[in-house]
């Protein structure tokens, strides 16, 4: 009986414990770099986590005092091709020293970041194959008028899968330019968050048909905001953009997971949270008219 | 294999031993059990042979047997919760197998004298992990705006809600679609109105309701967790009957009646919400321009013969809903059901019964969003078209077989466009073949094993997978059972949904490289019947989750992908104990329930790999609830439940990162243990009062005033924040406050 009793207890004690506690809050260092195929290397910043019950302002959280490189491996030996040295410029950016580096698609480029602290961030990415457009139908069209802007592009080839792209169109005067409807319509809309208007990820397959090279987009007209003069570019993806950009759109809530049911993004950075990834882009720039009242 | 060769091999030789053996010409008893007033039969009614501890309960066409009975004088007592139990004194002789056809007088709309007398009832049998309600109840319990099965079902231990905007069932440790939701037969795949709030089951039309919460026997599966299984009426083989029933969110009309060859019902329900919608546009935002739904329930019954019975049974429900958010952005959705089912039931001899069924099924959603000139829509369908066919005989007073098979064919399609080009296609079709035999063996009065194996194939990946179930019963006294069940679970599809809003429900099926889910259930219980009225129950669980395969919440595009590779793939264990105590007669009756339990999940690549609670886990579960007669006109019920907060994943940190393909920078958060924090505790009491009456010397009516959170808890669904603020501010999103709600019910 006691024996009963005492299993009974034990079951109890461990029923009541929690063992699944939550964490605590660790600062964690951020890396920011996007790397843009046949560009010259670009800035990388590094900063910190703030905790979310405190003030954030990112200029405070820059990590002044990393060494910084990021070097082109091959990807066959794992050699280093060459090692491009970083210093640091304010707030936590960081620029090449000296040399212009041109980004090259389908090459592999590896950060390597160590910290004051003696911490080590590394991440890596492999650039997308560079893409052009083939043809444009038409240079200037009404909003919402009986033609879409059509782009027909070569394909940005990926030989382990299909290429993911993110499509966007950014008003170039963004002083004068006016909200089309949809837009205008929200009650507290900021004008200057509708700059660029992008749409998410986009794989090849809805825009190629099987067995043809082209990449055919039809631009839809709920990526316009502004009427007026727009630069519509079609960017191909990286795997570090690709769940970067997945995973950040899943912390807003939606999908299937239950509201409160968050996951931190996909980072693929070592060490660190953030993004060191890469895309190839091609632009157009157009002219979306006001439709007259009939 | 191997195991059902020898399942089989120990079944046919313990049948034949018992067939050798059984040299007496022995008599039999057997017939069917109706409602007096209505003619329905009874599911689950129970029938004892006084003086003994022999007894059964009927099937699911109201059909009890009796076999093996020596010559003799015999006292059958017939009972049934809610009705007026009778006896009936029958002299056998050696080899009579005699019909004995009985109907019972429900105790509703009668005094207290006739309910007390009423304790003289036994409660039916119960199988292990098994649970009634009775129509009753449902419209009895306080529900927010309307009667709802799921939201009555949602009171019994062992079955969680997720919010109090959803009516999906939470059984155990399983999600919504680890239940298998069946109506008259046939697979309802979206059982929700209102995008899940309530569910599309019109308790008028609905004539009982039996859920399996767990270690269920062979005669069900496709479920990795359990049952609800769910029978229209009849209708009144007696005379023309009706309901109509106005309530705030929707009315409800109810005909049933006899012809020459059987009967009939028809039950319609309607949202009649529209004049307050009227009311509320202009001054409300996100007021729909136009919303609806609809069900209707229909049944025909034609009696070939007294041993022959044929029935039609229909469904269908849909719900649409028309929202212009401003000028260029519409969003239209309809999503709805269709079910059509017929049965040939026959009593083939006093020791056979079978049954034939021919189902179809059919679930779209069909949303249509237009926004700034573009337009994106969705064309989601189900079909499901099956033959299923059972058979039970009853060899002996030892020895019952089932068996069964379940053929068909599933079709689901889902096709979107995006501006007016297809996006997204996909057809997914599969034949699917189930079989199973079940064996009880009572080698004593006080022991019952049943044991069975069901297998299934299904074409959509080539899967044959087979189940065995185990059940053991021991009844050392009449007033305690003791219980034992094991069962083996597949589940060949997966429901992609979100627990605030099914209205874009989708079902997916295994395929290559997508193998079923399964797990292995293990269920303990006692019952105990302490007093007249009386029952207590207890049970203990223990299931594991294998393969659990569903939509990666992080998927892209689908378009062009490899179907494996839209989905994540997990494990997961669920443990609990559930204590249910009921008084079942009396001016006060009614329920408590209390659940401990503990749910874990865990997915490749998510949350670091690592188990966590999923948000509806909760780890103490209290409902209560009362019904009390206060006067001969005048009832209450009273609904208190009380659980521990729900798991939910907090945020600790942020960062920021530039977007080339945004003017702003994106915002991650970052957050702790998926799901390792707890929101505070809910508690909720819900009230009703109703007033019998007659209109006009019409018929009876019934007056009901709710009052849903009677004391205005602010219980919360979850924390958001407004990383526009900073620092980032965390508010709270509340669930239901105070709302009363009144309805009319008239019974013609």
């Amino acid at each position: 009986m006691k024996k009963t009793l005492l299993l009974l207890i034990g079951v109890a004690f461990i029923a009541g414990c929690d063992l699944y506690p939550q964490d605590d809050y660790t600062e964690q260092y951020v890396v920011d770099g996007w790397l843009t195929a046949m560009e010259p290397l670009p800035e990388i910043r590094l900063t910190r986590t703030g905790e979310i019950s405190t003030v954030f302002d990112i200029n405070e959280r820059g990590v002044a005092d990393a060494m910084i490189s990021v070097s082109e491996v091959d990807p066959v030996t794992g050699d280093t091709v060459w090692s491009q040295l970083y210093r640091h410029k304010d707030s936590g950016f960081y620029e090449p020293v000296n040399t212009i580096r041109i980004v090259q698609p389908n090459t592999r480029y590896d950060l390597d970041i160590s910290t004051a602290r003696g911490d080590r961030i590394t991440a890596k990415t492999v650039v997308p194959d560079t893409f052009s457009v083939i043809s444009l139908n038409a240079d200037r069209l009404p909003y919402q008028g009986p033609e879409q802007f059509e782009l027909n592009l070569t394909r940005s080839v990926n030989p382990s899968r299909q290429s993911y792209y993110v499509f966007s169109a950014q008003i170039l005067d963004t002083l004068n330019a006016e909200l089309t409807p949809f837009y205008a319509n929200f009650d507290d809309v900021d004008r200057s968050e509708l700059f660029i208007v992008s749409s998410g990820i986009i794989n090849e397959s809805n825009s190629r048909q099987p067995g043809s090279d082209v990449v055919d987009l039809v631009y839809p007209w709920i990526g316009i905001a502004f009427y007026g003069s727009t630069r519509i570019t079609a960017a191909a993806i990286d795997d570090n953009v690709y769940d970067f950009i997945r995973s950040a759109g899943t912390q807003l809530g939606g999908g299937t997971q239950s509201p409160g049911e968050i996951e931190n993004i996909i980072s693929n950075v070592e060490g660190g949270i953030g993004l060191f990834g890469s895309y190839s882009k091609v632009s157009v720039t157009v002219d979306i008219e006001k439709p007259v009242l009939q | 294999m191997k195991l059902a060769v020898a399942l089989i091999l120990v079944l046919f030789s313990l049948i034949n031993e018992t067939i050798a053996s059984d040299q007496p010409v022995r008599a039999s008893v057997s017939g069917i059990i109706t409602d007096s007033r209505t003619g329905e039969t009874l599911i689950n009614a129970s029938v004892v042979i006084k003086g003994t501890t022999t007894g059964t309960v009927t099937n699911a066409s109201g059909f009890y047997t009796f076999s093996d009975l020596r010559a003799g004088n015999y006292t059958f007592q017939f009972t049934y919760v809610g009705y007026q139990p009778i006896e009936r004194d029958i002299t056998l002789v050696e080899g009579e197998r005699l019909r004995l056809d009985v109907s019972l007088t429900p105790a509703d709309f009668m005094l207290e004298e006739v309910v007390v007398q009423a304790d003289q009832e036994r409660e039916e049998a119960r199988n292990i992990g098994t649970a009634r309600i009775s129509t009753q109840l449902i419209k009895d319990i306080p529900a927010v705006l309307q009667a709802d099965v799921f939201r009555s079902v949602q009171l019994l231990p062992g079955v969680k809600a997720a919010s109090d905007f959803s009516s999906g069932l939470y059984i155990r440790g399983g999600g919504p679609d680890q239940t298998l939701i069946l109506l008259d037969r046939t697979t309802v795949y979206n059982p929700s109105h209102f995008f899940g709030f309530f569910s599309t089951f019109n308790p008028d039309a609905i004539k009982d309701v039996q859920l399996f919460k767990g270690g269920y026997p062979a005669e069900f599966g496709g479920r990795l967790g359990s049952v609800l299984n769910i029978y229209n009426k009849d209708g009144n083989r007696n005379e023309i009957n009706g309901v109509v029933s106005l309530g705030m969110l929707s009315s409800r009309a109810m005909i049933g009646g006899p012809y020459q060859r059987g009967s009939y019902m028809l039950a319609i329900r309607r949202s009649t919400i529209e004049p307050l919608l009227a009311a509320l546009r202009g001054r409300v935002d996100t007021v729909p321009d136009g919303f609806y739904f609809y069900d209707i329930n229909g049944k025909i019954n034609a009696d070939l013969n007294a041993d022959n019975k044929i029935s039609l049974a229909f469904y269908g429900g849909q719900d649409n809903v028309d929202f212009p958010f401003g000028d260029d952005l519409e969003f239209n959705l309809v999503y709805g059901n269709r079910t059509l089912s017929s049965t040939w039931t026959s009593i083939r001899s006093d020791r056979l019964f079978t049954s034939l069924t021919a189902t179809a099924s059919q679930y779209f959603n069909t949303p249509r969003f237009s926004f700034g000139g573009t337009e994106f829509t969705r064309d989601n369908y189900i079909w499901d078209y099956s033959l299923k066919s059972d058979a039970e005989w009853i060899l002996n007073s030892t020895h019952a077989v089932k068996a069964g098979f379940w053929l068909g064919n599933m079709r689901l399609e889902l096709n979107d466009t995006f501006d007016g080009r297809p996006s997204l296609q996909s057809l997914l079709e599969t034949r699917y073949i189930t079989t199973f035999i079940q064996h009880t063996y009572k080698p004593a009065r006080t022991i019952s094993a049943t044991y069975g194996l069901r297998t299934n194939y299904f074409s959509k990946g080539d899967f044959l997978r087979a189940e065995p179930r185990f059940q053991l019963e021991y009844t050392p006294d009449p007033s305690l059972r003791l219980q034992l069940a094991y069962g083996r679970y597949y589940q060949f599809l997966t429901l992609i949904t979100n627990e605030a809003f099914s209205g874009f429900d989708v079902w997916l099926t295994t395929d290559r490289d997508v193998p079923p889910a399964w797990g292995d259930q293990f269920v303990a219980g006692a019952k105990v019947y302490p007093a007249q009225g009386y029952n207590i129950e207890a049970e203990v669980y223990y299931r594991t989750m294998q393969d659990l395969f569903e939509l990666d919440p992080r998927a892209a595009d689908a378009t062009g992908t490899e179907y494996a590779a839209l989905f994540r793939f997990g494990r997961g264990y669920a443990y609990g104990f559930e204590l249910l105590l009921e008084k079942t007669t009396g001016r006060l009756n009614g329920f408590i329930g209390y659940n401990w339990s503990l749910t874990r999940r865990q997915f490749d690549g998510f949350n670091a790999n690592r188990f966590y609670p999923p948000k509806y886990d909760r780890t103490h579960d209290v409902n209560l609830v009362v019904n009390y007669r206060l006067s001969p006109r005048w009832k209450s019920t009273l609904v208190f439940s009380y659980a521990t907060g729900q798991a939910y994943t907090r945020v600790l940190g942020r960062a920021e990162v530039e977007n080339p393909f945004s003017t702003t920078p994106e915002q991650p958060v970052l957050v702790g243990k998926v799901n390792a924090s707890r929101l505070p505790a809910y508690h909720r009491a819900d009230i009703s009062f109703t007033r019998e009456g007659t209109f006009f010397g019409l018929g009876k009516s019934a007056l009901q005033l709710q009052i849903i959170n009677i004391y205005s808890r602010r219980n919360i669904w979850f924390y958001q924040f407004d990383l526009e603020e900073n620092p980032a501010v965390q508010s709270e999103v509340p669930l239901l406050p105070i709302l009363p709600t009144v309805s009319y019910t008239l019974y013609l």
